[in-house]
């Protein structure tokens, strides 16, 4: 009989919490060292579901990632490198490899509690970073996108669900504003990664947004934001383009063509407008933006999302 | 018989190339001209000229890039290169006489450059080891100064009213600017000690001496007495106190003082830390808006708070339920020197201006509108931002709490009576800018 790993947890297999530990303080000290960004995520698993989260954990990490357990269906994952948009990426990532599990999959959208933060912005040490991941993952249990529908049933059914659930509130704001101050964020930030949703409205209206958009950037390789302006093509075909912006043409869609939404996923923030009837909506749960993004790129067949 | 300087002139235009050429044969010039740039570039690196003058608008190889080239080629790397804007030929003229003036002026020194590529550390380094006997200016807009070598020793040192080794110490703080060394037979002086010694405490109390400026909030931040019963008695902290029968900024402190620029202030510190001096806030609109070491603070500041990696132009979230109170407050920001407005007037939300802090970032100043049901906008326009500046009470908390930033610096203007003070925006601001600095110091 061979001896118990002490670098792995006997239950799961995965690596042990006080290898995490370990090797999160000597990540912490080189991204110190070097000015570099560092990631934490913590998942908590269903009841009696940890093997199944464990086995879309493994499918989802690089292989620089350290996958550890940290109690009972309860996982850490330390991203060395990675910035905050970085471990939204994978956060996005695990829940699309724990959809794919037949036992997670078959649950209420969203069954699996997850939370991330990022050195040095969230914190200056571990216990800090631990800390204010543990408190987004407690925070992702109180998110409206728990009770979304499967992502097959789309974008719209997701938008309704979330409205019957009372998760948007009224928004005082116009639409052109605020996607002109969104631009204008990304021109302050040309290197800031974000992935923006754009869509509905009449033809021509993505001018203002495209105007305010940094003048440089796009090439293929670079870093920075990421736009998907979804909607009818010009009657005249005259549009202005843009490097970082990806048209996506939708002549025929009438649900879109009546009602305009913006979707802004970036490292610290997530935002979704939604104009219903002529009447503007908004929240800013991450999980439900990051839901409704995942949908949208699914049922439009947006990638990579 | 001194050479004529060349001159190369590249102009598409061939009239306007014959006057422009004229103009320089009358300074003496020798002038040799292309009308493209590819010609303009063979001719500059098979025989580098004195300088180049260029059309803005040349074929083949655009005037950019030609600098460009010409600056990485190393046989044109020294060339001085002049874009030509819209210009009559005695005003290029002038413009070429002022350069090659120059460049005759720096020949006449033995060494000139920039302190940004050969820092003043590695150059005392290399007069020291070349034995070098002579006057080396520094030219900086802030803090320049002289100091004299005899036979590599450093015998004498002047910044401002700082002479030996506070002016050392003052002038090796300093970063960025130019220098000129003049070699002299021979420098008065005893050495100051050896070079080796004095410039690892330079660089100790560069490091300490800048970690107390921008928690004090730079060179420009006023200071007054504070009680009367703390008057120090003697010392530094009695000359201080001396010193400061009104108000006065730091930078005047440190001149006024005997003692070094690190003592002077750690002993500003203890005395703030005492309450016998406190921060005079209201004197600043006469000086410069923030001191250049907390300008370099949120500079830092800046840069960290990109979400995936360095940012130059930073925000502050100014924080109103309505767009009344931004009306209100704005001229209180213009009165900011360096702050200019958007030219049409914010709306529910948008940038309201920008601040260019001398030797620090490029502020735009974001509103963030503060009603309940605006609160899933704060995170969206206000993450990343250095501060808050809330145009109403109970603003900062709450935004502050949303963005899970309890320790993010803010500044509240509160409404005394109908409308907001007129004054309070702009001094809130500085407030905020200040303690932004302090916190990246700490």
């Amino acid at each position: 009989m061979s001896a118990p790993d002490p670098l792995r947890d006997p239950e799961t297999g995965a690596y042990s919490a006080a290898l995490f530990e370990d090797a999160a303080a000597r990540e912490l000290l080189r991204a110190r060292r070097h000015g570099r960004c560092l990631s934490v995520a913590s998942f908590q698993a269903p009841a009696g579901l940890a093997r199944p989260l464990l086995a879309a954990l493994a499918r989802a990490v690089r292989d620089e990632d350290l996958l550890s357990t940290a109690g009972p269906g309860r996982f850490r994952v330390l991203l060395p490198e990675t910035d905050a948009f970085g471990a939204l990426a994978f956060l996005r990532r695990a829940e699309r490899e724990a959809d794919l599990e037949p036992a997670l999959g078959a649950q209420p959208g969203g069954t699996v509690d997850l939370g991330a933060a990022t050195f040095p912005a969230d914190g200056a040490g571990l216990e800090a970073l631990l800390g204010r991941c543990e408190a987004r993952l407690a925070a992702s249990r109180g998110s409206p996108a728990r009770d979304l529908p499967p992502a097959a049933e789309g974008f719209w059914a997701a938008l309704d669900r979330l409205a019957a659930a009372g998760a948007f509130r009224s928004a005082r704001v116009a639409a052109d504003d605020l996607e002109r101050e969104v631009a204008r964020g990304l021109a302050r930030d040309p290197a800031g990664r974000a992935l923006i949703y754009a869509g509905g409205g009449a033809a021509g209206r993505f001018q203002p947004l495209l105007a305010a958009l940094p003048a440089a950037g796009g090439r293929a390789g670079d870093q920075g934001p990421r736009l998907f302006l979804l909607g009818p093509r010009a009657a005249d075909g005259a549009e202005p383009r843009h490097p970082l912006a990806t048209r996506v043409y939708l002549d025929a869609d009438r649900r879109l063509a009546r009602e305009r939404f913006l979707l802004v996923l970036a490292g610290r923030a997530a935002y979704a407008l939604w104009e219903r009837g002529g009447e503007p909506l908004h929240l800013s749960d991450a999980r439900a933006v990051s839901a409704l993004a995942t949908r949208l790129a699914a049922q439009y067949e947006l990638a990579p999302a | 018989m001194p050479t004529p300087p060349r001159v190369l002139l590249a102009h598409p235009d061939a009239a306007r190339a014959r006057a422009h050429g004229a103009a320089l044969r009358r300074l003496g010039c020798e002038v040799q001209h292309a009308q493209d740039g590819q010609r303009a570039l063979e001719l500059a690196v098979l025989r580098p000229p004195d300088l180049v003058v260029a059309s803005r608008e040349l074929p083949l190889v655009a005037s950019g890039d030609l600098a460009r080239i010409l600056s990485a080629n190393p046989r044109t790397r020294a060339v001085p290169f002049l874009a030509l804007a819209a210009c009559s030929a005695a005003e290029l003229a002038a413009e070429v006489e002022g350069l090659l003036g120059r460049g005759a002026a720096a020949a006449a020194n033995d060494l000139a450059g920039s302190l940004d590529e050969l820092p003043l550390f590695d150059l005392l380094q290399g007069l020291a080891q070349n034995r070098r006997t002579g006057r080396l200016a520094i030219l900086r807009p802030l803090a320049g100064g002289e100091l004299g070598l005899s036979r590599g020793a450093l015998v004498d040192a002047g910044c401002g009213a700082a002479r030996g080794s506070k002016a050392l110490h003052r002038l090796l703080a300093g970063r960025g600017g130019r220098f000129t060394f003049r070699p002299e037979p021979a420098v008065a002086g005893e050495p100051l000690g050896s070079l080796e010694a004095l410039l690892l405490e330079a660089a100790r109390r560069a490091d300490e001496g800048s970690r107390l400026l921008a928690a004090l909030g730079g060179t420009g931040a006023h200071l007054a007495r504070g009680a009367a019963e703390l008057r120090p008695e003697a010392g530094t902290a009695a000359e201080l106190w001396a010193a400061l029968s009104q108000p006065r900024p730091v930078a005047a402190l440190l001149d006024s003082a005997g003692a070094g620029d690190l003592e002077v202030l750690e002993s500003i510190a203890a005395l703030l830390r005492a309450g016998a001096l406190r921060p005079a806030a209201s004197a600043r609109a006469a000086g410069a808006l923030l001191g250049t070491a907390a300008a370099q603070a949120l500079s830092r500041r800046v840069r960290r708070r990109g979400a995936s990696g360095p940012r130059t132009v930073g925000t502050v979230a100014v924080l109103a339920r309505d767009p009344t109170a931004v009306a209100e407050a704005l001229p209180s920001l213009r009165a900011l020197p360096g702050f200019s407005p958007e030219p049409s007037a914010p709306g529910r939300l948008g940038t309201i201006g920008r601040i260019a802090l001398a030797g620090g970032p490029r502020l735009d100043l974001v509103l963030v509108p503060c009603g309940e049901e605006d609160r899933p906008l704060w995170r969206l326009l206000g993450a990343g931002a250095l501060g808050a500046l809330a145009l109403g009470v109970g603003l900062a908390a709450a935004f502050a709490a949303e963005l899970e930033e309890p320790l993010l610096p803010v500044a509240e203007v509160a409404a005394p009576g109908p409308g907001l003070d007129p004054r309070g925006a702009g001094e809130a601001l500085l407030a905020l800018l200040a303690a932004a600095a302090r916190e990246e110091a700490r």
